[in-house]
């Protein structure tokens, strides 16, 4: 059985009939575009980091709770 | 089905242009609990009343947005989005200078049930559907429901930093100006018209209800995500409750909300990811067993911060990790002439669920004296949505093709 993976990379492209200076720009093209998805991961995450240890700071902990304890 | 002939827009504009938009509208909203206590206490309402307006606003988005769909579906959802951003922008001003309980409830139900519904993912999904190919819809509904997932994790600590150093006012006033954001980014999503056959003719309005509410699937989906609003609404606004029960600091609920917005995130990308590999049915009725697995691990153990952490990132996970794959094979199944109005439709079961999960969890709360009853109650649900998310049919409906004159 196939397992799904969560890759987004499109479907390899069969450059192998390619001349060779093209495959060597074929792959320098992949290589440029897989550094560009994992430098968007890294940001994304980086944010993400951010806006969580944004609510663990200790002012934000106390206004959010608060906020939240009072409404009960 | 209608054939279109229009030229796509490039997947890079709709998903940069429909991520911001829906980052905005869910963000904005999300942090509404925050103004309770201050707006109550400044205008000397009762809570109650604070409230129902909210309840009122959750049930004006899930009323509408069928009608919203319909008009972004005829004429197109930039006009909508431009309306909706407007009515969001006017809704946030007037909250912040009803002196009022029946202005409060106009502007802060209302009027932003109604431009929530014309700004998020009904009609945002309309134009993915519309411009992204069927191979990459599920995910690119994917990232903008994590966007959307996104703007409800910022915008809670933002709004709780806007109230503590500007005032409560003045950050509605500057949530109205961030609301009108909405509009240049709609210019993104803005589809040329429909050319030949495709701007006449065709299926209608009625004739597209009528199918999808004589069609099985459609009504299974619908039922489906009323269990998605029940529960994730149950959760949301009675888990600090609950923690309080069970002699938990505030600080732990604080913790709990933040990680069940973080890992919503992850998990809306990956059902986005998942919807596009594997059948949309499965992965729905997974996400609906996984949950009913996790409340109830969660019920039968103590509750301690680890536990409380623990669950809050695996619900976090699941949280609207449903919103991809069902408007994926909605778009699958009638194809997306309709998509807005009929993603309304299927919201507008979400949001009877949201309705009831909030208020029975109250209610049987202060009926038993526990949150138990309300907990396996989800618990059941959960299961029953699985079952009955199986037998969906994700295969396009056959037409019966118009007689040649």
């Amino acid at each position: 059985m196939k397992i799904p993976t969560l890759s987004l990379a499109p479907p390899a492209l069969d450059d192998s009939r390619l001349p060779h200076h093209a495959r060597r720009r074929s792959l320098r093209a992949r290589r440029a575009r897989g550094l560009r998805r994992a430098l968007a991961w890294v940001a994304a995450l980086a944010v993400l980091a951010l806006v969580f240890l944004s609510y663990l700071s200790p002012g934000m902990v106390f206004t959010l709770a608060n906020q939240v304890w009072n409404c009960f | 089905m209608t054939s279109d002939t229009r030229q796509p827009l490039s997947l890079r504009q709709v998903l940069v242009c429909g991520a911001a938009i829906v980052t905005l509208s869910m963000g904005i909203r999300h942090g509404f609990g925050l103004w309770l206590q201050p707006v109550t206490f400044d205008r000397g309402w009762s809570r109650e009343s604070f409230a129902f307006a909210l309840a009122v606003q959750n049930l004006a988005w899930g009323i509408t947005g069928p009608f919203t769909g319909m008009l972004a579906d005829r004429f197109g959802a930039f006009r909508v989005l431009v309306a909706g951003g407007l009515l969001y922008a006017l809704g946030l001003v007037l909250m912040a200078v009803s002196t009022t309980v029946p202005g409060f409830l106009g502007s802060a139900g209302l009027l932003l049930g109604l431009a929530q519904s014309g700004t998020t993912y009904a009609v945002v999904y309309g134009v993915i559907s519309r411009n992204v190919a069927a191979d990459r819809r599920s995910w690119a509904m994917g990232v903008a429901a994590a966007a959307g997932s996104f703007g409800q994790f910022l915008m809670v600590s933002v709004d709780g930093r806007l109230i503590a150093q500007a005032g409560w006012q003045n950050a509605l006033f500057i949530l109205a100006c961030a609301a009108l954001a909405i509009l240049p980014l709609a210019a993104g999503l803005r589809e040329p018209p429909l050319q030949g056959s495709a701007s006449h003719g065709g299926q209608g309005v009625a004739a597209a209800m009528r199918e999808a509410f004589g069609y099985p699937s459609f009504l299974l989906l619908m039922a489906g995500y009323f269990v998605c609003g029940f529960q994730v609404v149950f959760i949301g606004v009675h888990l600090p409750s609950f923690l309080k029960d069970k002699g938990l600091t505030p600080e732990v609920a604080t913790t709990a909300l933040a990680l069940i917005g973080l890992f919503n995130v992850f998990g809306t990308y990956a059902a986005g990811v998942l919807g596009q590999r594997a059948p949309k049915r499965h992965v729905l009725a997974g996400i609906y067993l996984l949950r009913a697995l996790v409340i109830v691990a969660f019920v039968t153990s103590p509750v301690t911060p680890l536990s409380v952490y623990l669950f809050s990132a695996t619900i976090g996970f699941l949280w609207l990790s449903t919103v991809p794959p069902t408007n994926a094979v909605v778009a699958q199944i009638f194809g997306v002439r309709h998509m807005s109005m009929l993603g309304g439709f299927v919201f507008l079961g979400h949001q009877v669920g949201s309705f009831l999960g909030v208020w029975l969890g109250g209610r049987l709360r202060d009926a038993t004296g526990s949150y138990d009853l309300v907990w396996w109650l989800s618990a059941a649900l959960g299961v029953l949505a699985a079952l009955i998310n199986l037998p969906v049919r994700e295969t396009p409906i056959a037409r019966p093709l118009p007689a040649a004159s």
